[in-house]
């Protein structure tokens, strides 16, 4: 798959997953809007329920007012009146007004009381006739229970910004004017009762005077100014009463709302791009091994066709008896004999690494004297390394080196590395064997170009080859490091790169301790 | 023989006799009973006189045994806004657990505490399985601010719930601070306390350090016929709690309605020291609540028009109506007092009721000490110490001219000490402890 094709498959991911995002994302804001409205309906709701709550205990008041002085007898009003108003904590004052004697009560006939001074001063304005006690209905701010007759109410009175509430009740044969002033302390404290407990949701429900002071207050106190909030009027006995109900932000409803749509989408999302992540490496990785795969047909042909050339060539030209040179013969014949091994070893390499890959091959460890079999070896490619002009170096001690493991397998290991220094190496190979415990037990040395840093692990993957063009001079099947790795690895031991002092590669053979 | 007899008999009628007199002492014993005094028995003839009546109410002394008392029905209301965290709120969660382990279980208590709101804790209920009670108290913590007048109305809301069923109704309100949401005006909780004691509900007071409003704690307390306390130390309140409690659980009468009338030309001019309705020559006092053994009494001016020489005259009659908690009726007594008239200066000056008199002396040291910080609330500080000064004089020469023993007129003196205080400027503590012990001393409150 080409490059341009992923980035398209990537680009055809992304736009779906960016269309559920901010369709998501959409949904979230409109499904909070609703919510934030359905929030302020019921905040609304709720303080117009307990405007009218209040307004209805008010309301019941002043008509259990009304219907007590209404059901005054006539003859003995006065004194009633004022045993009335003695006895009922709702009433603060008790007047009586008979037109041409004036006002009989709060009366002369003793020094008044300071709270009768008070609400003389109050009404003052009733009494001395400077305000009408009724008021065409349409202006009535109070309430009258017999709005035509005229003969009673309550008003709202306010005196220095303090609001009284005053019931009347005018007879009609005697015109006689009577009432009492609502004790409005006593009438909030009926209220008090409705503040005591909370209210549903998370809200503050405040009742305000006409001077905007709170009188009651419940629900979670605020700390800061109030995000949202609801007002309902009191009604007209009340004028300018309020009641509030206030949210301190968002409504607890809606907040975990988004939260979870948020983490909904979020992890939709997340999903949703970690899945195309996937899918895009898996892709890429298929990709890179199938490429390689072909790679290493092409190479191993390429590996068998190469000695199989020279083979049949010589060995043609040997049937024909066109080698007339009795010491040419030979050197063909060797050079058919060295081709088959190295075909062999290609074979050998090939069929290891399908068993190691499918962990099929078996191995059977025994005391290796390990600098004999370095020797041994190094013996075997002397001739090659003449043939390709390289110098082999042997820093292998006299006395034998034993370690525990398959001779096979560690013949394999250090053929590969041998093989990879000869193939890359330039001038100078060099195998040393080290005894100490603990150090390195082989190690193959070259000067070649060595491999740069980022790639000195992906040099033992297998099919990597760090110049993997088919044009490149030198053959190989890219399985050898990873072979070599493979059968050490298997036994307890490892290979590992090192970069050479002065240049080069050093290819390092570690072997577990025998003891 | 016959000798015996006779002496068996006399034997047996002096037991009757007695046994008699014990019954009807042990009824008489259960009554409040009135007094009615002059400050002087003899006035000068033929000259108009300002003359003082005292009504005295000697209560009974309370039920003996626990099953005789009226129930109580009591709410406790808390202050517990942030002022009063650390020890004042522990103290005075140990003062209701103490006031609430003091009641039995025919006794009702419910407890409401407020900061910026207000909410039932203990909803009103017999005081029978206190460990869950005790649990909430515990649990109690600190809030915000101070719905005073909220928490106030809780409460009462609360005792009303057996408002009908002949209890002892009390609320106990303690509060460290000034009220900041709702109705907070000494005169505006002065009306809500009126208007609680016409339903027959007390509210007691209880100040905790410096920074609560004396005057709307001693208003309330006042007008609903409570007491009041100024508790400098927290440590205090469980003493305090326990003393109110004993006051109410010692409650004999209710709903006192005191009535003085001037026949025969004398004319009521003021009340000494109490709230009460004056009219023509009536006088209407009202009581919320007696205690058992208390003594109570109120002082009335009256004008006394002239009268000849050895004229003795109906000065005034008192009647005193109250629940009784022993008959759980509603029951009356009378009294009247009398004066004469002479020429004799020596009669007339040995005629002084040297109690009374101290008591008139008494009362308006009081009620001069009260005008004076109402004075100098209003910034009128020169006058409240020219109160003062006047007073002083006024008493100190009072006290001289009627022989008065040096109790009184070191109370006069008093005033002096108070206008110099009140000349340098006064602490606010130094205000509280001045205001609660005037009123205190005004509602002859039993436990200071």
């Amino acid at each position: 798959m080409k490059k341009w094709a992923m980035g398209l498959l990537g680009l055809l991911l992304i736009v779906p997953i960016l269309a559920v995002g901010s369709l998501g994302w959409r949904l979230l804001q409109h499904e909070q809007k609703s919510r934030e409205s359905l929030t302020r309906t019921v905040m609304q709701a709720q303080a117009e329920m307990l405007a009218q709550k209040l307004g209805g205990i008010a309301q019941r008041l002043e008509r259990q007012t009304l219907a007590e002085l209404a059901a005054l007898p006539a003859k003995d009003r006065l004194k009633q009146l004022e045993a009335l108003a003695a006895s009922r904590p709702l009433y603060r004052q008790a007047f009586f007004h008979q037109p041409g004697r004036g006002l009989l009560l709060p009366s002369a006939g003793g020094p008044l009381t300071r709270d009768a001074r008070d609400f003389l001063q109050r009404f003052e304005p009733f009494f001395s006739g400077r305000q009408p006690w009724e008021k065409a209905p349409q202006e009535r701010e109070g309430r009258t229970y017999e709005s035509d007759s005229l003969l009673e109410g309550c008003l709202p009175w306010f005196d220095q910004n303090q609001l009284h509430l005053l019931c009347w009740r005018r007879d009609p044969e005697s015109q006689a004017l009577f009432g009492v002033e609502l004790e409005l302390m006593c009438l909030l404290s009926e209220w008090a009762p409705c503040f005591a407990n909370q209210p549903q949701g998370n809200f503050t429900a405040v009742l305000r005077d006409g001077e905007d002071q709170p009188i009651f207050q419940m629900g979670p106190s605020l700390q800061t100014e109030a995000a949202d909030s609801a007002s309902a009027p009191l009604g007209p006995g009340f004028p300018h009463w309020r009641v509030d109900v206030l949210s301190d932000g968002r409504p607890a409803g809606v907040r975990n709302l988004r939260i979870f749509y948020g983490l909904l989408l979020g992890s939709l999302l997340a999903a949703l791009f970690s899945g195309e992540a996937l899918l895009l490496w898996q892709a890429r990785r298929h990709y890179l091994d199938a490429q390689r795969k072909t790679l290493f047909v092409s190479n191993v042909s390429h590996e068998l066709k190469t000695p199989l050339t020279t083979i049949r060539m010589y060995a043609e030209m040997l049937e024909e008896g066109r080698v007339p040179e009795e010491g040419q013969r030979a050197r063909y014949l060797h050079v058919i004999g060295e081709e088959c091994r190295r075909l062999t070893r290609l074979v050998n390499n090939v069929l290891d690494f399908s068993r190691i890959e499918q962990h099929r091959r078996t191995y059977r460890p025994s005391r290796v004297d390990v600098a004999e079999l370095a020797r041994s070896l190094a013996d075997q490619q002397e001739l090659r390394c003449r043939e390709k002009g390289v110098r082999l170096v042997r820093e292998i001690p006299g006395e034998p080196v034993w370690r525990l493991t398959d001779r096979d397998a560690l013949e394999q290991a250090l053929l590969n590395l041998l093989d990879n220094a000869l193939k890359y190496g330039g001038g100078e190979v060099r195998v040393r064997v080290s005894r100490g415990p603990g150090e390195a037990a082989v190690e193959v040395l070259d000067r070649g170009p060595g491999i740069p840093a980022g790639r000195r692990e992906k040099i033992f993957e297998k099919f990597y080859r760090d110049d993997d063009t088919l044009t490149t001079a030198i053959a190989g099947s890219g399985l050898g490091l990873t072979i070599a790795r493979g059968l050490l690895r298997d036994q307890g031991g490892d290979v590992r790169y090192l970069p050479r002092e002065g240049g080069g590669s050093c290819f390092q053979i570690h072997l577990k301790e025998n003891t | 023989m016959k000798r015996i007899a006779k002496t068996g008999a006399w034997m047996l009628a002096i037991w009757m006799g007695l046994a008699g007199a014990l019954a009807w002492g042990s009824v008489e014993v259960n009554k409040v009973t009135c007094r009615v005094e002059l400050d002087r028995e003899v006035f000068p003839a033929d000259t108009p006189h300002r003359a003082v009546v005292k009504v005295t109410l000697d209560a009974p002394p309370p039920p003996k045994y626990a099953e005789q008392r009226p129930p109580i029905n009591l709410s406790i209301v808390l202050d517990r806004s942030g002022s009063m965290s650390g020890g004042k709120l522990e103290n005075a969660k140990r003062a209701a657990i103490e006031a609430l382990r003091r009641l039995g279980p025919r006794d009702y208590f419910a407890l409401v505490v407020y900061d910026d709101q207000v909410q039932t804790l203990i909803p009103a209920q017999p005081a029978a399985k206190t460990e869950w009670m005790e649990s909430q108290i515990h649990a109690l913590h600190t809030g915000g601010g101070t719905a005073l007048f909220g928490g106030v109305s809780q409460g009462a809301a609360e005792v009303r719930k057996h408002l009908d069923s002949g209890l002892i109704n009390r609320i106990i309100l303690l509060s460290d601070g000034q009220a900041n949401v709702g109705p907070s005006q000494p005169s505006d909780l002065g009306r809500m306390g009126v208007a609680l004691s016409k339903e027959g509900i007390a509210v007691t007071t209880v100040g905790v350090g410096a920074g609560y409003n004396e005057d709307l704690m001693t208003q309330l307390a006042q007008r609903s016929d409570g007491n009041t306390y100024f508790v400098e130390n927290d440590a205090d309140l469980p003493r305090i709690f326990a003393a109110e409690l004993g006051d109410v659980l010692s409650v004999v009468a209710q709903k006192v309605l005191l009535t003085i009338e001037c026949p025969e030309g004398a004319r009521p001019v003021r009340i000494i020291g109490r709230d009460g309705l004056l009219r023509d020559n009536t006088v209407q006092i009202q009581l919320n609540q007696l205690y058992g053994g208390q003594e109570k009494f109120a002082l009335i001016e009256v004008e006394v028009p002239a009268g000849r020489e050895r004229d003795r005259r109906e000065i005034a009659q008192a009647r005193v109506e109250y629940d009784s908690v022993f008959s759980k009726q509603r029951e009356a007594v009378t009294a009247e007092v009398y004066a004469r008239f002479s020429h004799s200066e020596v009669e007339v000056s040995a005629s002084g009721n040297k109690k009374v008199q101290m008591d008139v002396v008494g009362q308006q040291a009081a009620e001069s000490k009260e005008q004076a910080l109402e004075l100098l609330e209003q910034g009128r500080r020169e006058e409240a110490v020219n109160r003062l000064k006047d007073d002083r004089q006024r008493l100190s020469s009072y006290a001289a001219e009627n022989a008065l023993p040096a109790a009184s007129l070191r109370e006069a003196e008093e005033l002096e000490t108070d206008a110099s205080s009140v000349q340098r400027g006064i602490s606010s503590s130094e205000r509280k402890d001045m205001k609660t012990k005037s009123y205190q001393r005004r509602n002859q409150q039993l436990n200071q």
